[in-house]
């Protein structure tokens, strides 16, 4: 997921003209990342397309994620069951 | 499809220290004219300033009933108007920050009905420039005046947008942002304002 996750959002950062930050790791806090609001918007599409659901648009409670573990975590937790 | 809600609500006594939290956070500071932290007595003064000013509206942006972040507008006259906005929060839902774009062109030109709403970002804040250009803010010019940060001095971009220019666009612009972002700009609401300012 993680792997899935991190190419989308390299893929998103170019088409979008954004720089993801060198550092790029867990911890870091999505706002600062170097993806900007639209990049983020556009990731959750992309992965909607890629893996079939969008986590934030099913969860009963909303849960929104501040690093990008969470933000893994929350596409890992809301995963369809196969 | 689960959207959440965003309102706008005039900012109050009780959510005073959680603004001033937001506000002195480094990452919101460096994108303001003033960088200095602001103490508690000093956001009281900055509060009391603010009641029966007709000229600044400030917002507080909830999404399902949680303080996010800020919405502001200044320098209102009949005609004209600026704007600003911050997230305090970091854990937001995914593209949020396109909402408040379309809550700020939204208000200035249905609720205050100004011909033209004015923005200012810093040369280095590329995701504010990004965002202006894509909802296709016109680009006026940059500022004569410089602004030290700890990296260098900066000028300001100013940018504007017409009203009737907002009216023309406004479709044609919410298509272009992702499926969920559109539904979720649909559920913007904002609370009374009694323009004095804020709700102290």
């Amino acid at each position: 997921m993680k792997k899935i996750i991190l190419e989308t959002m390299q893929s998103v950062a170019e088409m979008t003209e954004c720089e993801l930050i060198s550092d790029l790791n867990e911890e870091t806090v999505l706002l600062e990342s170097g993806l900007d609001s639209l990049g983020y918007a556009i990731l959750v599409s992309r992965l909607e397309e890629e893996l079939g659901y969008d986590p934030f648009s099913i969860m009963d409670e909303p849960v929104y994620p501040r690093t990008l573990a969470e933000f893994v975590n929350i596409y890992e937790k809301y995963a369809p069951v196969k | 499809m689960k959207i959440p809600q965003s309102c706008f609500e005039i900012l109050s006594k009780d959510l005073l220290e959680t603004v001033r939290c937001w506000r002195n956070q480094p990452r919101i500071r460096r994108n303001m004219l003033s960088t200095n932290e602001i103490t508690e007595c000093e956001q009281e003064q900055w509060s009391k300033g603010l009641q029966n000013d007709m000229t600044r509206l400030y917002f507080v942006y909830f999404q399902d009933s949680c303080p996010l972040g800020m919405l502001y507008f200044n320098e209102i006259t009949e005609d004209v108007c600026s704007w600003g906005c911050y997230l305090g929060e970091e854990a937001v839902w995914p593209g949020s920050g396109l909402l408040l774009e379309v809550a700020a062109l939204d208000y200035a030109f249905k609720q205050l009905n100004v011909k033209r709403l004015n923005a200012e970002v810093f040369e280095f804040n590329v995701s504010a420039k990004k965002m202006h250009q894509f909802f296709e803010y016109s680009f006026e010019g940059v500022s004569s005046t410089t602004y030290q940060r700890d990296d260098g001095e900066y000028h300001l971009l100013k940018y504007f947008y017409l009203q009737h220019e907002w009216i023309e666009r406004r479709e044609r612009i919410l298509d272009k942002l992702p499926r969920q972002i559109n539904a979720a700009a649909k559920k913007i609401t904002f609370g009374k304002s009694n323009r004095n300012g804020c709700g102290l």
